[in-house]
């Protein structure tokens, strides 16, 4: 059994907000195993759910206040600068936010060329660009001398992939990579994504809100809440089969693509919550308490994660007597 | 950095300058202060003996009948368009050379401090600013010149004030770095392997530049009248002419209620000009950098 | 079988243009007719720069520089027919927004006034529209709130107090507020994420069934279009290029475009490899020739690159703009 490639452990995100300094844990420890073969890692929640600051975690933007994340075994912190972004390297969700206004989205791939994957020689440099760039879809010509609003959504993320490809890098953190593009041209970018996991043996993490896309390419999957993970397990099982009460009412709010199915949806109410967010922040015990349907008293206190086949939960309802 | 770099650069500078020619206020406020300019350029013309007293008759009015009279005599017998013109060319150069020295102290600290977000050392720096900000600039100014008083010329005056006028341009900057920290491409470019001082000078600056250039014209502003001040207490150098000392001796003759008009007047309407040129100029250009205001066109 | 009379809004050849300078122009929408009907659900969908945005802002009569509108919008409403192109902005105003037409902008989080209470928002609505006392108005926004599925003590609150996704629920609540006949929401779901979608549609939804108001959908999220509304207006670069009910629309599409769109989307539940369109939408200020979509279109033939195909009615109901469906 080889090391894993990311180990987060017991990872917890503090934050406050507010002139009183009211505090809630953005990530509540949170643990995450993703084994060292390429695959396309989920992460999946509403807007709220801890999912970027988790992606933040990873990618050291933020420190944990307690647990903590190794890649292959060492601790993030401990890997030196250069040797670190030479195994992960991140995506945006905003692509024009991706990159300065200012200045040729080019220069960055050079300078990644340049700085983290070692190249001194021009020729060569330029070179590793051009493959690459022909690799995600785009002509090299087209892009060396034009400034980010030149380009489209989507040929820009296209960039940011380029980018982050030429370290050749072990793992990408994905952040909502397509939420800003097109629907017509997000199948685009989810079917690159699966090229180069098949070809390069890259690992992605993928963070969402739709778990349309989340099926289609992903191989595991966590569902988060308020900071938790409530389900995780292999995509097709967790989404076809759902087990913990949110996922279910995940998959019943979203809209199929087929008008047959419009009575069924209309008639799945949620019971959405009137409460305002901080308090499910804080709440004691499961944090789906105010939203359950099967709410019990038991649920003041967190449950553990209980085991049922490959899919872990997080919920009362699955206790083994 | 070539060649073709800073050539562009320089074509950058000029379309904005050219557009900025486009907004009326900008326009009036350059010609005001070339008009200054002009008038303080005609300083070294001046004769000899126009600083010493009484070499002309006392409290003449305006008369046209020759240059030095153009504008009439003080009581110390000495020509109010020649005082005006040294004036003009002293206050000047003093509000520049303070904004030279003090606004770019403020723009290093301000884009250090906001750099070192989020480690120890940010603290250090968020404090020495802070508490440059909070100190009251006026009675620090009076107690050090009246410490200083044999020390002071036209040329350390500027020093003087720069201890004062580094902290706002700081705090200035540092919010500029601080949100311009916090975007996205910053992550693109530690990603890339670039390092602290290229982040420094290619990512941030350029967002940084447009407002150091702002600060920098309110420095001018805000060192000529603060030496205006210090002069009314006659803690400037009296011997030397600044807008600030003329008044000083406008008062200390009682000009006002023996109605030498022509002696009180032109130094309040310059200062007023002054200060309405450089901060029309100095709007339009903040105006113009928002680009909300603007209607959000690329830079 | 609806009737004339039962037309609520009728919009014909609507052009909307950004005119940025004398030269440069953005034409957004380019000869746009359509028909609203009561307790019609009808959805426009279409991907950035197609201009549907554009539209609807020109039907509710919202036209801001650097937007200029031509054509005619005419309501028909109690029997009268007000031309919404020909009024000004104070008559819209007093007369037509909030009180018989709706808009829910997008992004609309952030539209709320910062300085006034939630509450206030309310009652300055139900005072200005319905003349009444502000105790009076308070009470009613109480109930009103309540009965949208939301807590009475949200109105006490400022908007930064509250969640993106509850200040969202407000903004519905506010439209919907005085019961108008047209309710047009612009892409109400896009910065959601899925739950508060189905929250704030069921919103738009159960009032609409209780109204029986007519209510147009602008989204470039087919799965709302397929969930949601009764008919569908697929729009690329300014222009229809197909439209029909949704049922059968989404079992067969015509348009080559509207093909693409629903088929590159994902379903759950189904592995099927699927393909995107390739190329972006055109540029509006010099836009392509001929067909606007024959760039990226896989059945482009040599008339799509030199002629723009019309709007044809292709069957009963369902109108293509597309030369492999012209009867010769």
């Amino acid at each position: 059994m080889s090391q894993p490639l990311l180990q987060v452990d017991n990872v917890t995100k503090i934050f406050r907000y507010g002139f009183l300094g009211f505090k809630f844990r953005a990530v509540d420890n949170v643990n995450i195993v993703l084994e060292d073969k390429p695959m396309i890692f989920s992460i999946a929640g509403e807007s709220g759910s801890g999912k970027t600051t988790l992606a933040k975690l990873i990618l050291r933007i933020y420190k944990p206040e307690y647990g903590r994340i190794l890649f292959k075994g060492r601790n993030i912190y401990e890997i030196d600068e250069n040797s670190f972004r030479k195994n992960i390297q991140p995506i945006m969700q905003d692509p024009y936010a991706a990159f300065n206004p200012m200045q040729k989205p080019i220069r960055y791939l050079r300078e990644t060329a340049k700085n983290i994957v070692g190249i001194k020689n021009d020729e060569e440099l330029e070179e590793l660009i051009a493959k690459t760039l022909s690799y995600v879809g785009l002509n090299y010509s087209d892009v060396v001398n034009k400034y980010p609003h030149e380009f489209s959504g989507g040929e820009l993320q296209r960039l940011s992939i380029a980018r982050a490809l030429l370290p050749k890098p072990k793992l990408i953190v994905a952040d909502e990579p397509v939420s800003m593009l097109d629907a017509s041209l997000r199948i685009n970018i989810i079917n690159l994504f699966k090229k180069i996991k098949d070809e390069l043996g890259v690992s992605f993490i993928y963070i969402t809100h739709d778990l349309a896309t989340a099926y289609y390419m992903s191989d595991k999957i966590a569902i988060m809440f308020r900071g938790t993970i409530v389900e995780s397990g292999p995509s097709k099982k967790v989404l076809s089969k759902p087990l913990h009460p949110y996922t279910q009412t995940l998959l019943e709010s979203l809209p199929q693509l087929d008008p047959k199915k419009k009575e069924y949806w209309y008639r799945q109410r949620i019971k959405f919550s009137a409460y305002i967010e901080e308090e499910e922040f804080i709440a004691k015990g499961c944090k789906y308490i105010h939203r359950c349907p099967y709410a019990m008293s038991k649920c003041k206190t967190e449950p553990p994660y209980f085991k049922i086949d490959d899919v872990e939960v997080r919920c009362w309802l699955y206790e083994k007597k | 950095m070539n060649i073709a770099n800073v050539a562009q650069k320089l074509q950058i500078l000029g379309e904005t300058v050219k557009a900025l020619f486009r907004y009326k206020r900008f326009r009036i406020g350059l010609i005001i202060i070339a008009i200054i300019v002009a008038l303080t350029i005609t300083s070294m013309f001046s004769p000899a003996r126009y600083k010493q007293w009484y070499a002309y008759p006392k409290d003449k009015p305006p008369q046209f009948s020759s240059l030095d009279l153009l504008l009439g005599t003080t009581t110390n017998g000495r020509p109010v368009f020649w005082i005006i013109a040294n004036a003009l060319a002293n206050s000047l150069y003093i509000g520049l050379l303070t904004a030279v020295i003090g606004s770019h102290i403020g723009l290093i600290m301000g884009l250090l401090a906001g750099m070192f977000h989020g480690k120890r050392i940010e603290t250090a720096f968020i404090l020495l600013i802070d508490s440059f900000i909070v100190m009251p600039g006026l009675p620090i100014l009076i107690v050090l010149a009246l410490a200083l008083k044999q020390h002071m010329t036209i040329a350390t005056i500027p020093l003087i004030l720069s201890i004062i006028a580094w902290a706002w341009p700081a705090r200035n900057v540092r919010s500029i770095t601080l949100s311009v920290m916090s975007r996205d491409f910053i992550t693109t470019a530690t990603y890339s392997g670039i390092r602290f001082h290229n982040i420094l000078i290619h990512e941030v600056m350029p967002y940084v530049l447009g407002w150091h250039l702002t600060n920098f014209i309110n420095t001018i502003i805000w060192a000529i009248g603060m030496e205006t001040a210090l002069a009314v207490f006659g803690l400037s150098i009296l011997s030397e002419d600044t807008l600030g000392t003329t008044i000083y001796w406008v008062l200390n003759y009682n000009a006002l209620f023996r109605g030498l008009w022509w002696w009180f007047l032109p130094p309040v309407v310059f200062l007023i000009l002054i200060f309405i040129g450089f901060y029309l100029i100095s709007v339009t250009v903040s105006w113009y950098l928002n680009p909300r205001l603007r209607g959000g066109g690329a830079q | 079988m609806s009737e004339e009379s039962d037309v609520v809004l009728k919009a014909s050849n609507i052009y909307g243009e950004y005119v940025l300078s004398p030269s440069v122009s953005i034409k957004a929408v380019n000869d746009v007719s359509m028909e609203l009907r009561k307790d019609d659900v009808v959805g426009i969908a279409g991907e950035s720069g197609c201009g549907k945005s554009t539209l609807v802002k020109i039907l509710y009569g919202f036209i801001t520089h650097p937007l200029v509108a031509k054509g005619s919008v005419v309501l028909n409403i109690d029997g009268r027919n007000i031309n919404i192109l020909s009024t000004d902005e104070d008559y819209r105003r007093e007369n037509i927004w909030w009180k018989i037409m709706s808009y829910i902008p997008q992004n609309s989080m952030n539209v709320l006034n910062p300085f006034m209470r939630v509450g206030d928002h309310f009652v300055e609505l139900l005072r200005k529209h319905l003349k009444m006392e502000r105790d009076e108005a308070y009470k009613m926004a109480e109930e009103y709130i309540v009965n949208m599925g939301m807590r009475k003590d949200v109105l006490k609150a400022f908007p930064h107090q509250l969640s993106g996704g509850m200040r969202q629920r407000i903004i519905v609540a506010l439209a919907l507020l005085l019961k108008p006949r047209i309710v047009f929401a612009d892409e109400p779901t896009t910065a959601v994420d899925v739950v508060l979608q189905k929250v704030l549609l069921h919103l738009l939804i159960d009032k609409q069934k209780e109204l029986r108001n007519s209510l147009v959908v602008v989204t470039h999220d087919m799965g709302v279009h397929a969930m949601v509304t009764q008919r569908l207006m697929v729009m690329y670069a300014g222009r229809v290029v197909e439209e029909a009910f949704t049922a059968p629309l989404f079992e067969d599409p015509k348009h080559p475009y509207t093909q693409a769109l629903i088929n590159s989307l994902p379903r759950l539940g189904d592995e099927k490899p699927r393909r995107g369109l390739e190329g972006s939408p055109p540029d509006l200020r010099n836009p392509p020739p001929g067909c606007k979509f024959h760039p990226r279109c896989p059945f482009a033939m040599d008339i799509c690159r030199r002629e723009e195909p019309p709007l044809i009615e292709y069957e009963n109901g369902w109108r293509v703009r597309c030369w492999l469906y012209m009867k010769r």
